[in-house]
């Protein structure tokens, strides 16, 4: 390897997953609020599944604490009950739900960056030959524009804001 | 979800490197990735006053926005 391309290999190196650490660390509220979305969703089915299994194939027995003999009251009929979060804590299979959602995000967005950026490089390199320096300035001009994206929205965000 | 067109100019100015060091770049950058929003993550469930909850999300935005042009700065120059 020339020592040019070691230099551009290094500066590239360096430069992309600086950006990807502090861009992903930056959008993190973002994400978070799409996690939160997305473990809604799945918490919300596996209450929906519970009070299915109560409502329909268990009998539910209510336990009085405050019973000097620790009566127990069982229904018949069957009742739903609200979600029993303390349950859902002891699971614990929604902390490895969390991460494997945001490895997945982080996973799919990686790859969908890597993905369009391959694209317009083979682009740039088989069919666009001459204009590889063009399509590079394109690309600089493509960051500015979405930064400055960013700083509008940020605006309209704290605009917005109460 | 928005894919980073951060990485465009950065793969376009590597257009000398060979299909290997590209796919080392990409490899790279999809783990940097992973790795740093599992361990945000991490780090807000298991700290309770985590600064980044707290922080207005404009101010992500711009600093969002400061990085991009640092980074359009860095690979033209």
């Amino acid at each position: 390897m020339k020592n040019r391309d070691r230099r551009a290999y290094k500066r590239i190196f360096i430069c992309s997953n600086f950006n990807r650490l502090i861009n992903i660390s930056a959008a993190s509220g973002k994400v978070f609020s799409l996690c939160k979305f997305f473990l809604k969703s799945v918490s919300n089915i596996y209450i929906l599944a519970r009070l299915y299994n109560r409502t329909f194939n268990q009998n539910v027995s209510i336990n009085f604490a405050g019973c000097h003999d620790g009566c127990n009251v069982s229904y018949d009929s069957p009742r739903p009950l609200a979600p029993d979060n303390d349950h859902i804590k002891k699971v614990g299979i929604f902390e490895c739900k969390k991460y494997s959602i945001a490895s997945s995000i982080a996973v799919i967005h990686g790859a969908l960056s890597s993905a369009i950026a391959v694209a317009v490089l083979y682009v740039g390199l088989f069919f666009l030959k001459k204009f590889v320096q063009d399509i590079t300035f394109a690309g600089l001009l493509l960051l500015i524009i979405i930064g400055v994206y960013f700083v509008v929205n940020g605006y309209i965000e704290r605009t917005k804001a109460p | 979800m928005l894919p980073d067109f951060a990485i465009i100019p950065l793969l376009l100015t590597g257009s000398t490197l060979s299909s290997q060091q590209i796919g080392v770049i990409i490899a790279v950058f999809i783990s940097v990735g992973v790795a740093t929003l599992l361990a945000v993550v991490a780090a807000a469930s298991l700290i309770a006053d985590f600064a980044l909850k707290k922080v207005n999300p404009a101010y992500f935005d711009y600093l969002v926005s400061f990085l991009l042009f640092i980074t359009a700065v860095f690979v033209y120059f």
